[in-house]
C-alpha cells in the first residue's frame, strides 16, 4: 500500500521501570489511562499515524522494559531507532538521576537518532524533580525538554509531535547532504568538514 | 391516482440512495474520492483497500460532521422561444419573486431556427439579443455574474450567479449531447452546465427532446442518452451521476396522450382549467410512474395550464390548421442527495411571443460548506480509529507467568514447568524463540523448551515446557556459584517480544568439580538434607587450596569403585548396559552425601562411574597431556612418563582407574570382559580433546586413546 504514509519513523522509550512508558504509550496511542501498573516484561510497539507539517508519519513506537536485569537486552531494540524518548518520573529523584545512563546507552547503540527528555507525572502533588532542574539537565544535553501526565492527557500528543518533526528535520537534513541539488532553498548546498551541519551557498550556478 | 412523488417522502429514499450506489462523490478538499460501489465499514476498507481509501470513505461517510448546510435559492426558467426575436422585457420572467435568487439558470429551446445556426452552428446573433435581454430582466439591486453560457443550435443554457458568491463556486464545466437525426444534427439534445458550491456539485441540463403526439418512446431514449452521455471537460469520468444536484429542465415534449381521450375533450378541458383530469394523462407522469424515465428524479405538482401550443401573442391554444393537442412540454425536474425544496412551479402566460408559454421553479438547494477545524478533527479521529486497528490486529497474547525458578535442581535430574501462552487477540498468530543479541542458540545448555516455535489460534493456548536438565555439556557452563540465570526472548511474529527469565541453582554435587577441589574436600560435599542446602549459601563448602592435607583421590571416585568392587567383578557386560536414571540419581546422593549406595542395578553403579569421570571440568589427563599421551600411545615407556609428569591426584586417578580395570580383566573367564572394549570405553572417558575435533580427525584420535589407556590395561604399571 504505496499511499498509506510518507513517511516510517521506528521511536523508543526508554527509562527507568515505573516512570510512566507504557502509560504514556497507551495514552498516545489509545487515549487510555490505567492506573494499575503492569510491569513491562519485554518489548511492545503501538503503531500511529499523525500529520506533521502536512505529511502522513507513521510511528510506530516501541516500549521497552526498563529493569535493570534486561538492559542488555534492550539494547537490541535501539537498532534503526530514528528517536528515542527518555523519560524519569518528576516525583521519583532516582528516576531523574539515571536519565545520563540512559542517554550514554542511546549514544551506546544508536548513531544518528533524535533524543528527547520526558518529565512524566508532572500532575503528581508530590514533586520531587522542579521544572528547572528537568530543563537545565536538557539544555545541558542539547536536547529538547517536556514534562508530561499521561495521567492527565498533559502534552502527550505535543511530545510525540515534536519528536516526529524533529526526525523529519533530520531525515531532509541528511538527504539533502546526500543530495545537495535540492534543498527547500533551491541554493546547492555544500557539505563541510565540520560534519555538514552549516550551509553554504555556492554560486556555481 | 397516484399523484406526484412528495418532497418528505423521496428524500429518506434519496439518500438511501446516494449511500448504498454508484452515486458517492465528495471532493473535500484534496481528498477526492472516486464513487466505489458499495460502502464498507472503514475497518475492512482498510484490509481490503488500502489505508487510503479507507481514510477518504470514513470521511465521506461522516461528511455531515464536518459540514454544514447552506441554502441556497436557484431560480430555474425554460422556454421554447420559438425562434422569435426577444420583443417582451425579461423582468416579468426573472425578477418576479420577493427574494433575488442566488443562482439563475435559464435554458431556451429553439432559440434560433434558421437553416445556417442548423447546419453550420455558427454563432446566432439572436443568442447576443436574448442574452442582453436575460441581463437586463435579472432582480435588480443584485449584481449577478455570468457564470457560463452554452448554446447547441437553438438550446441555450446561461447560468448567473449573485456576485457576492462567485468565490464559493469552482468547478465549471460544460457539455452537451445530441440527440438529432444521426445523434449529430443539433436540433434536439441536451447541454449543461456543472458546477461546484461550496462542496456541492449541481449540474443544469437543458434538453429540447424528440417532438409528436407518438415519440414517447424515443423522448425516453433521448433522456437516456443524455444522461448517460453527457461529459465534462472531456473528462470520461465527469459525468452526471457524480452530482449532487441535478436540476433538468425543457421543453421535454411529453404530450397529453390521446389513447383514452381524444384531442377535442383534452382541449375542451384545458379551455376549462380541468389541469388535474388532465394531468392524469400526461405522458412524462405515465411513463415515470411506471419507471420508464427520469427514475430518481422529482417534480413539483403542477399547478398551471398546459404550456403548449398556443397561438403566439395570445393565450389562445393552437386553432391553426394543425390544431396541436394542448400538453405540458416544459418541465423542470430535479435529483438531490440533500435536502432540496421547490418553493415555487409555475408557467409565465404572460409572455406571447412564442407558442410556448415559460416555465420556471424556484428552488432552495442545500450546499456542503467544510467546517476545515471540524474536519481536520473528524479526520484525526478516522486516523486514530485506523490505528486501533491496525494495532488490535497486531498479536495479541496473554503468559501466565514470566518468570520460572528453578530451586534446587540436582545433577541429571530433569526438572520441568510450564507456561501457558494464550492466543487473546483476534487472528492467529505465530511465535517463536529467538536469540537475543549475538547469541546463536536460544538458551543455555541446561535449558530445553519445547515447542521452540509453533502457532496458537484464538483463544487457544500453548503449553510451552521449559526443562531444566544438566548433564556433563551443560555442567561446563555453570559457574562455581551453581546459579542458573537465563532470559529467553519469546517473540510473537509481527508483534511484541516477551522476556522469559528462568533462574534456580543447582544442588551441590560432586559431579562437574575439579580432581585437585574435590581431594581437598575431606567431608561430604552436601548435607544430607536437602533442604539444608537450599537455605545455606552455594558456596558452604570451601576447598582450602593452601592445605597440604590431601586425600589420594577423591572419596566419591573410591566410593563408587568400592562398591563395583564388591558387586561387580563377576558382572558380565558391564559398562556396556546402561543403567537407570533413579538409580544414577541415588548415588549421585550417596557420594554427595556419604550415604549408602543402594541401587536396583549394578549397571547404574557402572555408568554412574563413567559420568563422574567425565563429569571433570579438567579430564584425569589433564589437557595440556592430552597431545603428548597421543603421540606415545604405542610407547609404553613414554606413555608411562608422560604420566609421571602430571598432577598428583590426576595420575592417581588414572592408576586406580586402571588398577581396578585390570582387576575386572583378571575376571574375564567370569565376566566375559575383554581389555579392548574397556580401552574404548575409558579411553574416551579419561583423555579429552580440549577443543572439539572434527569427525575424521575424532576416530583417528579416538583409536589413539583406547590404545593409551589399551597399554595399563595389558601391562602391570606401578611407579
Ligand atoms: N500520577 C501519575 N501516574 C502515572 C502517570 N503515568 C504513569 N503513572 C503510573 O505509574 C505507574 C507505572 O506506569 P507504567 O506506564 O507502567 O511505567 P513503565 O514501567 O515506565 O512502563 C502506573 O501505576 C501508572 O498508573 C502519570 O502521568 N501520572
Ligand atoms: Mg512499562
Amino acid at each position: 500500500m504505496p499511499n498509506d504514509y510518507d513517511h516510517l519513523f521506528k521511536l523508543l522509550i526508554i527509562g527507568d521501570s515505573g516512570v510512566g512508558k507504557s502509560s504514556i504509550l497507551l495514552r498516545f496511542s489509545d487515549n487510555l489511562f490505567s492506573g494499575t501498573y503492569i510491569t513491562t516484561i519485554g518489548v511492545d510497539f503501538k503503531i500511529r499515524t499523525i500529520e506533521v507539517e502536512g505529511e502522513k508519519v507513521k510511528l510506530q513506537i516501541w516500549d521497552t522494559a526498563g529493569q535493570e536485569r534486561f538492559r542488555t537486552i534492550t539494547a537490541t531494540y535501539y537498532r534503526g531507532t530514528q528517536g528515542v524518548m527518555v523519560v524519569y518520573d518528576v516525583s521519583n529523584l532516582d528516576t531523574f538521576g539515571n536519565v545520563r545512563r540512559w542517554l550514554q546507552e542511546i549514544e551506546q547503540n544508536c548513531d544518528d537518532v533524535v533524543r528527547i527528555l520526558v518529565g512524566n507525572k508532572c500532575d503528581s502533588p508530590d514533586k520531587k524533580v522542579s521544572t528547572e532542574e528537568g530543563k537545565a539537565l536538557a539544555s545541558q544535553m542539547d536536547i529538547p525538554f517536556f514534562e508530561t501526565s499521561a495521567k492527565d492527557n498533559l502534552n502527550i500528543e505535543t511530545v510525540f509531535d515534536e519528536i516526529t518533526k524533529l526526525v523529519l528535520a533530520m531525515k531532509k537534513n541528511k538527504l539533502a547532504q546526500q543530495n545537495p541539488a535540492i534543498t527547500s532553498t533551491g541554493n546547492i548546498t555544500v557539505k563541510k568538514g565540520d560534519g555538514g551541519k552549516k550551509k553554504g551557498k555556492c554560486n556555481c550556478g | 391516482m397516484v399523484d406526484f412523488i412528495d418532497y418528505e417522502q423521496t428524500e429518506p429514499r434519496q439518500r438511501a440512495t446516494a449511500v448504498s450506489s454508484d452515486d458517492v462523490h465528495i471532493k473535500l478538499d484534496d481528498w477526492s474520492v472516486v464513487g466505489q460501489s458499495t460502502v464498507h465499514d472503514y475497518g475492512e476498507d482498510w484490509v481490503t483497500y488500502g489505508r487510503e481509501t479507507a481514510v477518504h470513505r470514513a470521511l465521506n461517510q461522516r461528511k455531515n460532521e464536518f459540514t454544514n448546510l447552506q441554502p441556497c435559492r436557484v431560480l430555474c426558467v425554460t422556454w421554447n422561444v420559438n425562434g422569435q426575436l426577444p420583443s417582451e422585457d425579461l423582468d416579468t420572467l426573472l425578477s418576479v419573486d420577493d427574494r433575488p435568487a442566488d443562482v439563475i439558470c435559464v435554458g431556451f429551446q429553439e432559440l434560433d431556427l434558421s437553416p445556417e445556426t442548423l447546419l453550420l452552428m455558427n454563432d446566432s446573433s439572436k443568442e447576443l439579443m436574448w442574452m442582453e435581454k436575460m441581463k437586463a430582466g435579472l432582480p435588480k439591486g443584485v449584481s449577478y455574474k455570468l457564470l457560463k453560457h452554452i448554446r447547441l443550435v437553438g438550446i441555450l443554457l446561461v447560468v448567473y450567479v449573485r456576485e457576492s458568491m462567485i468565490s464559493r463556486v469552482s468547478e465549471v464545466y460544460i457539455g452537451s449531447v445530441s440527440t438529432g437525426i444521426m445523434g449529430m444534427l443539433g436540433n434536439k439534445g441536451g447541454v449543461s452546465i456543472k458546477f461546484n458550491i461550496d462542496m456541492t456539485t449541481i449540474s443544469i441540463v437543458n434538453s429540447h427532446l424528440a417532438a409528436h403526439q407518438e415519440m414517447v418512446e424515443r423522448r425516453n431514449q433521448d433522456y437516456r442518452d443524455i444522461f448517460t452521455k453527457m461529459r465534462f471537460d472531456n473528462d470520461e469520468a465527469n459525468t452526471l451521476k457524480n452530482c449532487d444536484i441535478v436540476v433538468w429542465i425543457g421543453d421535454l415534449n411529453y404530450r397529453v396522450s390521446e389513447d383514452e381521450i381524444t384531442g377535442e375533450e383534452i382541449r375542451a378541458l384545458a379551455e376549462k382549467w380541468e389541469i388535474g383530469p388532465l394531468l392524469r394523462f400526461d405522458q412524462l407522469r405515465e411513463q415515470r410512474n411506471k419507471h420508464l424515465v427520469f427514475e430518481e428524479f422529482v417534480e413539483d405538482t403542477i399547478n398551471f395550464m398546459p404550456t403548449y401550443k398556443y397561438n403566439p401573442g395570445t393565450d389562445k391554444f393552437d386553432t391553426s390548421e394543425k390544431c396541436r393537442t394542448p400538453a405540458w412540454c416544459d418541465r423542470i425536474l430535479w435529483k438531490s442527495n440533500t435536502v432540496l425544496k421547490c418553493e415555487d412551479y409555475r408557467s409565465h402566460p404572460i409572455h406571447k411571443l412564442s407558442d410556448h408559454k415559460p416555465v420556471s421553479a424556484v428552488l432552495l438547494v442545500q450546499t456542503r460548506v467544510v467546517d476545515v477545524q471540524k474536519k481536520q478533527l473528524v479526520l484525526d479521529e478516522i486516523l486514530k480509529d485506523l490505528d486501533r486497528i491496525a494495532n488490535d490486529s497486531l498479536p495479541q497474547a496473554a503468559l501466565n507467568r514470566t518468570e520460572l525458578n528453578f530451586d534446587g535442581v540436582k545433577y541429571l535430574e530433569a526438572q520441568e514447568q510450564p507456561i501457558t501462552l494464550q492466543n487473546t487477540g483476534t487472528d492467529l498468530f505465530e511465535f517463536e524463540f529467538i536469540p537475543k543479541l549475538e547469541d546463536r542458540s536460544i538458551c543455555a545448555p541446561w535449558l530445553r523448551i519445547e515447542p521452540q516455535k509453533g502457532v496458537v489460534d484464538p483463544g487457544n493456548v500453548m503449553i510451552i515446557n521449559f526443562t531444566v536438565y544438566i548433564d556433563n555439556r551443560a555442567l561446563k557452563t555453570i559457574g562455581p556459584d551453581r546459579k542458573l540465570d537465563e532470559i529467553l526472548v519469546l517473540h510473537l511474529v509481527n508483534g511484541k517480544d516477551y522476556f522469559i527469565s528462568v533462574s534456580g541453582y543447582l544442588v551441590q554435587t560432586s559431579f562437574g568439580r575439579k580432581i585437585t577441589d574435590l581431594v581437598r574436600i575431606p567431608d561430604p560435599i552436601r548435607r544430607q538434607n536437602l533442604l539444608v542446602d537450599i537455605e545455606q549459601s552455594p558456596d558452604e563448602v570451601k576447598v582450602d587450596e593452601e592445605s597440604p592435607v590431601a586425600l589420594n583421590i577423591p572419596k566419591e571416585l573410591w566410593r563408587i569403585v568400592d562398591y563395583l568392587y564388591q558387586h561387580a567383578l563377576f558382572e558380565e557386560e558391564l559398562f556396556a548396559v546402561r543403567g537407570s536414571p533413579m538409580d544414577i540419581g541415588a548415588v549421585r546422593d550417596a557420594i554427595d552425601t556419604d550415604g549408602p549406595i543402594q541401587v536396583s542395578s549394578i549397571h547404574s553403579v557402572a555408568e554412574s562411574l563413567i559420568l563422574f569421570l567425565d563429569s571433570f571440568p579438567d579430564p584425569v589427563i589433564p589437557y595440556e597431556h592430552y597431545p603428548v599421551c597421543l603421540e606415545y600411545c604405542t610407547h609404553f615407556a613414554n606413555s608411562k612418563r608422560a604420566l609421571r609428569n602430571m598432577d598428583f591426584s590426576h595420575r592417581n586417578v588414572f592408576k586406580y582407574i586402571c588398577a581396578f580395570l585390570r582387576e575386572i580383566l583378571s575376571h574375564s573367564e567370569r565376566n566375559r570382559s575383554n581389555a579392548k572394549f574397556l580401552s574404548q570405553v575409558f579411553g574416551d572417558v579419561l583423555l579429552k580433546p580440549q577443543l572439539p575435533e572434527a569427525g575424521n580427525v575424532a576416530k583417528s584420535t579416538s583409536k589413539k586413546r583406547s590404545l593409551f589407556v589399551y597399554q595399563f590395561l595389558t601391562n602391570d604399571y606401578d611407579e
